[in-house]
Formats: C-alpha cells, sequence, structure tokens
C-alpha cells in the first residue's frame, strides 16, 4: 500500500529526517509516535506527496511518486484521505460544505448524490443536524469529525490521521477513536495515525513507530507500548 | 442579489423604513464607540510610566515604513500636477507662473490627501492586522493577566507613532512633490528654474501651508484610531484579522475624504465671509 | 485565599457554571477536571475578571474580585496569575524581552537585576540560557510553554492558575510539566488551580479535585478517594482514559 525507501526531507537547511524506511500492508494500522516536533506531521505529508522528498522513494499504491504525471498523481490523491491536526476546516463553507468537498472538486457526482452521500456520512460520524453549521460554531470535538468526514467522503483505501485526538478531553477522545475505529471497519481502511495517546494508539494501531532525531525505528506491536517513567523517548527503542 | 432585493420590495415601506433606521443607528453607534475609544486613548497618553522606547520602536517602523512610498509618489505626483497645469497655463502664455499655481494645489489638497492615503494602505493596514493577530492569539488577554493596561502599552505608542509621522510625512512629500514639479517644470516644460521658484513664493501663502498641515494632523487622527480600534476588536480567526484591515483601509479612506472636503468647503466659506465683512467694512 | 460563592454563568442558552461554590485553601494545588467546554476555562477567567458572572460572588484575600474595577484587576493580576493554555507570547520580542516584560513595567529593577532575575527565572522552569536571545517562534511548544510559566513567575504572585499545562504535550513532557508545577509551588510558596483532563498529571500533582459537570462540581475530594467514587459520570471519565 504505503512503501517508503531511504526517504529524507530537508526544510530550511535543517535535516529533518533521513534513511526512513516503512512499509505498510493493505489493511494494516500503524501508529507513530515520536516527540513533538520531531517530524511526524512532515512525514505524513511527504509521504502522500503533499511536500515533495530530498531523498528515497515513495511508493503509493505500488506506484512510484517520482515517475507519475500530475494526473496520475490526482488518481493517486483520491485514493487517500488525510485528517489534519488542527482540522482545517475551511471557514468559509458549513459542515455539509466541507465534507462535501473532494467530491465536488475532484469527482463528477451530480448534486443529489453528494447530499445524499453527505447526509449519510453525517449520521455516521454522529453529526445529524449539524449540517449547516459554520466551523467557528462547532466544538472541538464536533470539528474533528468534520475533518474525518472531510477525509473519507470518497471512500479511499488509505488514511492518513494526524493526532485526530490533540487536545480532547477524555471522553470526547474515547468517542473519536472509536468512530476511526468504526470507519477503518467499515471502508477497510489502511490507516496511518500519529498520535501519542496510549488508549487511542492500543485501540487502532497494529505496528507502532517512532520518529525520533531524524530516524523512524520500530517499536513492535502497539498493544506492547509503555510510556513508563523514568524512560525516556530512546530508551523506548527496541533494538 | 437578485435575492435580497426582492427581499426588501417584498417586505413593505415599514419594514424598510424600520431597516434604514437600525442602519443609521448602527452607524451611529460605530461612530460611537470609536469616539469613546479615541478617548480613552487620549487619556492614557498622559499615563505614568509613559512607553517611550516602544513609542522610538513604533516611529522607526511607521517611518520607515512610509519612506520609500511617499519619496515615489510625491515625486511622480509633483510632476503630474505640474504637467497637467503647464499645459494649460501654457495656452495663456502664463507658464511662469506655474511654480505658483502648482504648489498651492498640492500644499493644500494633493500633499496631505495623497500622503495620508498611502499611509492608510502601509501603517494603518500593518498596524490593524497586527493588533487583529494580537487579539485574535490572545496576547493581549495575556498582556491584561500581566496586570498591564493594553492601552498605554500597546495602542498609545501606535497611535503617537501615526500621528507624528503623517504630520512629518506630509511635510517631507510636500518637499519631494516640490523637487518633481520642479524638475519636471525644467526638462519637460522648459520653465526657468528662478522663475518657478519666485513665483513659488509669491503666490503660496502661508495659509494654504498651514491649512495643509492642520489636515494632515487630523487625517492622522482617523487613520490612527481607525486602525487601533479595528485590531484592538478583532473579531476571532483569520477572517477577524482580514476583517479588521479590511475596516481600516475603507473608513479610514473615506474619513479622510470626508474630512478634507468638509475643511475645504469651511475654509472657503470662511473666506468668502471674511471678503465680503472686509468689503462691507470697507464700504 | 480563594472564595466562589453561588457562582452563575450563561453563555446563550444553557448555564456554565451553575450555582457553583469552593474554598480554596493558601498553598493548595486544587485540579479541576472535566470534559471540554464543562466551564473550566471559564471559572478561572473570571477569577482573574476577564469575564464576569451573571450572579454570585468571587473572593481573593479578602477582596471582591467580581466586582473590581479593570484598575483595581491589574494588582489582583499581578498576585494571580493566569497560564493560558496557548503559549501567547508576544512575538515580536525576544524571550528575554518577554520575561522581562511585566517586570518592568511593575518593579522598579535595573537593568543588570532584571538580567539576573530573567536568568534566575529561565534555571527555575528548567529551560536554556542561551534561549534567552531566541524568539517564540524558534522554540518548541514545550519550551514557550515554560516561557509563559517563567513571564507569569516574574511578578512574585501568589496565586497561579494553570489553563490545560499538558495538553498538547507528548507524555515525558507532560511529566516534566506536571513536576515543574509541584516544584514551584513549593520554591515559591504559591497556591495553584489547575484545571485540565490530565488524569496523570492529577494523580501527581493535586491535593484535590474537583470534577466539573453541569455547571458545578459532581465531586470534589483528594486524588485516591477521587478514583474510588461511584459517581457514573467520573467513572464514564475515569474508564474513557
Amino acid at each position: 500500500m504505503l512503501k517508503l525507501e531511504s526517504l529524507g526531507l530537508e526544510l530550511g537547511g535543517k535535516q529533518i529526517f533521513s534513511d526512513v524506511n516503512l512499509a505498510v500492508r493493505e489493511k494494516e494500522s500503524i501508529a507513530l509516535i515520536g516527540p513533538s516536533g520531531a517530524g511526524k506531521t512532515l512525514l505524513l505529508k511527504t509521504a502522500c506527496g503533499l511536500i515533495p522528498a530530498k531523498t528515497g522513494r515513495i511508493f503509493l499504491f505500488g506506484q512510484n511518486l517520482a515517475k507519475t504525471g500530475f494526473l496520475e498523481k490526482q488518481e493517486l490523491r483520491e485514493k487517500i484521505g488525510f485528517s489534519f491536526q488542527q482540522a482545517a476546516l475551511f471557514d468559509f463553507l458549513d459542515v455539509s460544505d466541507n465534507i462535501g468537498f473532494p467530491l465536488k472538486e475532484a469527482f463528477d457526482l451530480g448534486q443529489a448524490e453528494i447530499k445524499a452521500r453527505v447526509d449519510s456520512l453525517l449520521k455516521q460520524l454522529g453529526l445529524e443536524g449539524a449540517g449547516k453549521k459554520m466551523p467557528s460554531q462547532l466544538s472541538g470535538g464536533m470539528k474533528k469529525r468534520v475533518s474525518l468526514g472531510r477525509a473519507i467522503v470518497h471512500r479511499p483505501k488509505l488514511l492518513f490521521c494526524d493526532d485526530p485526538t490533540a487536545g480532547l478531553d477524555p471522553i470526547t477522545s474515547a468517542a473519536i477513536s472509536d468512530l476511526i475505529l468504526k470507519l477503518r471497519e467499515e471502508l477497510q481502511l489502511t490507516l496511518v495515525l500519529i498520535s501519542n495517546q496510549l488508549s487511542v494508539i492500543k485501540k487502532l494501531a497494529d505496528r507502532a513507530f517512532m520518529l525520533y532525531q531524524g530516524a523512524l525505528r520500530e517499536i513492535g506491536s502497539a498493544k506492547d507500548i509503555e510510556f513508563s517513567s523514568g524512560k525516556e523517548w530512546d530508551k523506548m527503542v527496541k533494538q | 442579489m437578485q435575492e435580497r432585493i426582492l427581499n426588501l420590495l417584498s417586505l413593505g415601506i415599514f419594514s424598510n423604513l424600520g431597516k434604514i433606521f437600525i442602519g443609521l443607528m448602527e452607524i451611529i453607534e460605530g461612530i460611537g464607540s470609536r469616539v469613546l475609544f479615541l478617548w480613552q486613548v487620549l487619556r492614557k497618553i498622559v499615563a505614568r510610566p509613559f512607553e517611550i522606547r516602544e513609542l522610538i520602536v513604533q516611529l522607526y517602523l511607521v517611518g520607515v515604513q512610509s519612506l520609500g512610498i511617499v519619496t515615489v509618489s510625491g515625486f511622480f505626483v509633483g510632476g503630474i500636477v505640474a504637467i497637467q497645469f503647464g499645459y494649460a497655463l501654457n495656452m495663456f502664455g502664463a507658464k511662469v507662473y506655474l511654480g505658483g499655481v502648482t504648489t498651492s494645489g498640492l500644499l493644500r489638497e494633493v500633499g496631505p490627501v495623497l500622503v495620508a492615503v498611502m499611509i492608510t494602505g502601509r501603517i494603518g493596514a500593518y498596524i490593524a492586522a497586527e493588533m487583529g493577530t494580537m487579539k485574535v492569539t490572545e496576547q493581549i488577554d495575556a498582556l491584561r493577566c500581566l496586570g498591564l493596561d493594553p492601552i498605554p502599552v500597546l495602542v498609545v505608542p501606535r497611535f503617537l507613532a501615526v500621528l507624528l509621522m503623517v504630520f512629518l510625512l506630509t511635510i517631507f512629500g510636500l518637499l519631494v512633490s516640490l523637487l518633481g514639479g520642479i524638475v519636471t517644470s525644467y526638462f519637460l516644460l522648459d520653465v526657468n528654474f528662478s522663475y518657478y521658484l519666485v513665483n513659488l513664493l509669491k503666490l503660496t501663502t502661508m495659509a494654504a501651508f498651514l491649512i495643509g498641515i492642520i489636515k494632515s494632523f487630523i487625517f492622522g487622527i482617523f487613520i490612527a484610531t481607525i486602525a487601533c480600534f479595528e485590531g484592538y476588536n478583532a473579531e476571532p480567526g483569520a477572517e477577524g484579522v482580514g476583517r479588521a484591515v479590511n475596516h481600516t483601509l475603507v473608513y479610514a479612506s473615506i474619513s479622510i475624504y470626508m474630512v478634507d472636503y468638509i475643511v475645504a468647503a469651511l475654509v472657503s466659506i470662511t473666506f468668502t465671509l471674511a471678503q465680503s465683512i472686509i468689503f462691507t467694512i470697507g464700504v | 485565599m480563594i472564595e466562589f460563592k453561588n457562582l452563575y454563568k450563561k453563555f446563550g442558552e444553557q448555564p456554565v457554571i451553575n450555582n457553583l461554590s469552593l474554598l480554596i485553601e493558601d498553598g493548595e494545588i486544587f485540579f479541576i477536571l472535566g470534559i471540554t467546554g464543562a466551564g473550566k476555562t471559564v471559572l478561572i477567567r473570571m477569577l482573574v475578571g476577564l469575564l464576569k458572572p451573571d450572579r454570585g460572588e468571587i473572593w481573593l484575600d479578602g477582596k471582591r474580585v467580581d466586582r473590581m474595577s479593570e484598575e483595581e484587576l491589574k494588582e489582583l493580576r499581578r498576585k494571580c496569575g493566569l497560564i493560558f493554555q496557548s503559549p501567547t507570547l508576544f512575538d515580536s520580542l525576544t524571550i528575554f524581552e518577554n520575561i522581562a516584560f511585566g517586570m518592568r513595567r511593575h518593579f522598579s529593577f535595573s537593568e543588570s537585576e532584571i538580567s539576573a532575575r530573567v536568568n534566575g527565572l529561565l534555571e527555575l522552569v528548567h529551560l536554556d540560557r542561551e534561549l534567552s536571545k531566541k524568539f517564540p517562534e524558534e522554540l518548541s511548544y514545550g519550551q514557550q510553554k515554560r516561557v509563559s510559566l517563567a513571564r507569569a513567575i516574574a511578578l512574585e504572585p501568589k496565586y497561579l492558575l494553570y489553563d490545560e499545562p499538558t495538553t498538547g504535550l507528548d507524555p515525558f513532557t507532560s511529566r516534566q510539566i506536571s513536576s515543574l508545577i509541584l516544584e514551584l509551588r513549593q520554591k515559591l510558596s504559591l497556591t495553584s488551580i489547575v484545571v485540565s483532563h490530565d488524569l496523570e498529571s492529577m494523580r501527581m500533582v493535586s491535593d484535590r479535585v474537583g470534577l466539573l459537570h453541569d455547571g458545578d462540581f459532581a465531586v470534589i475530594a483528594k486524588p485516591n478517594e477521587f478514583e474510588q467514587s461511584g459517581n457514573p459520570f467520573l467513572r464514564r471519565f475515569l474508564e474513557a482514559s
């Protein structure tokens, strides 16, 4: 599904990460952990081609990104969903339009069909009745739901979630991670998740990787992770 | 748009009158709140401690940022005015008076208004955006939580800087546009340098100069008040900051033109009155 | 000493604070738990006069806060510092200037005194002196949070209100901040209120915990009793973490 080979990224003269190797199989879920500022978000964005990499190769659905043309890249993007850390909703569109946006822009679906899909998705997301609300009227949890909705409305195969439960209280956080779990089941998604919250990682991921000091290291099974006292990031890495 | 017009028409006279009334009330409220804000700022100018460091920083920022644009536009506008009047005067063989005519116009009108509009765009927008962003990212609240009053700390230095700079830059702009006029007259219109200057001094009145200066000062107050008000009261989000900038540009520009009109009208009425009084007394 | 008496505050239809009363002892660290939007932030903002309650009284050190003028609130805010969830540092100023900002205007220290104090404060929050020349955007989120702490402590407060101090931080940094809260309480003899939904932090720092739900405290107890409580909402909260 997704394969990264010796991926390296440099920004503003600084080396963010280098020699990153990662292979994600179909329907697998992996969690990316690590200190804030390590570059996890940048890694995700590079992996789906939003930012150009300095070195290395990216294979999305078996295709080398560097060798795909513009139109082919568009097709690949249609199979990916990305949920941003800050929700990144369009301030000027209401909830329904935000969720329906990818359908309107990238696909050739009729108005009625778009509306139908969005409405049914609103139900799934627990946002029934909130279709006409503007992002500024939404709570943090609701914004995350809308952002997830927008990320999967076009039925992608691969979902990138950047810290979906950041800053949320435990109850809302659990609701969101349950939602992602449900969506993963229904759409048979492959999931790449950034999070530092144990409960979320254990619920959603199979394997876990850590991005630390520019290198990506496998930690092993997500179920085995502990942020025990006394340990720091570097001690969490298995050899 | 069509929908809105249809809506308005369908509502009937009283409803629409009501809306107009409310609209007027809103305008009055808007003006009122800005006047109150200005009052608060003026009161706090004398509050101790005075933020001298901040003021100097702001003077530098405002001055330096506007210098380039005032110089360039001043020079060219001076030249344009010279050309326009030049051709007209030439037809009457009165090219020599070019110095006096252009300067009078520049001093009274073009100079102050031009500089004010430039500064609105450059500085007004900048201050509105900067303070708006501070408001939206809670920096102003953080300041209050440090036990400080944002008005003397943030607003007053910027306010004073804008006032002072509009004043100074207007004078500077006038000088530059004079230069533009002279240069253009000499090279393009073939007006003798000394004739230009002599007539400049003869026909330019102290009154014109003073009026121009006073106007620039008034413009400064408007620009400073509006920019600081909009930024300080910006609504949340990127939208709020954008709107603060937008409002600043629109309201400040409108104010400048309105004030300009009123001052010009007042001056001419006073002038006419004065003349008729002198005439009557003479008689 | 801080006291809230029969507080009531409404935004729109629903009251956010509904007949809330609480007494906070000197030297205590009181932890306020609750879901987002429960009113935790509203409560501490009312304590420093950023918001006014619709009904009720707020007392700090024998003075009535909700009746204070903006001028009187200035001294209150120096004494009772509120640290926002987002660092809110002044981005056009260096770290040094940020920390010195309030100090310069409240006290009359010489430049060398200010310098010494800023360095002392950086040390207190476990930040390197070298950072003082940098600008906020060059620091990590965790570092910025510490600077905003230092900035508030610079005013020598008696009370500190922490609004979600560990939210958005990774688990290790969160722990560091939590121990810092304990350290500061001890070194500076502070009374603190921590507003958060971080249970680990709660276990580390609190003397007493209050669960804010439906505008009032559903449970107030010491941390271990708190976790034993049978309150249904609390159980949901604990299970979800």
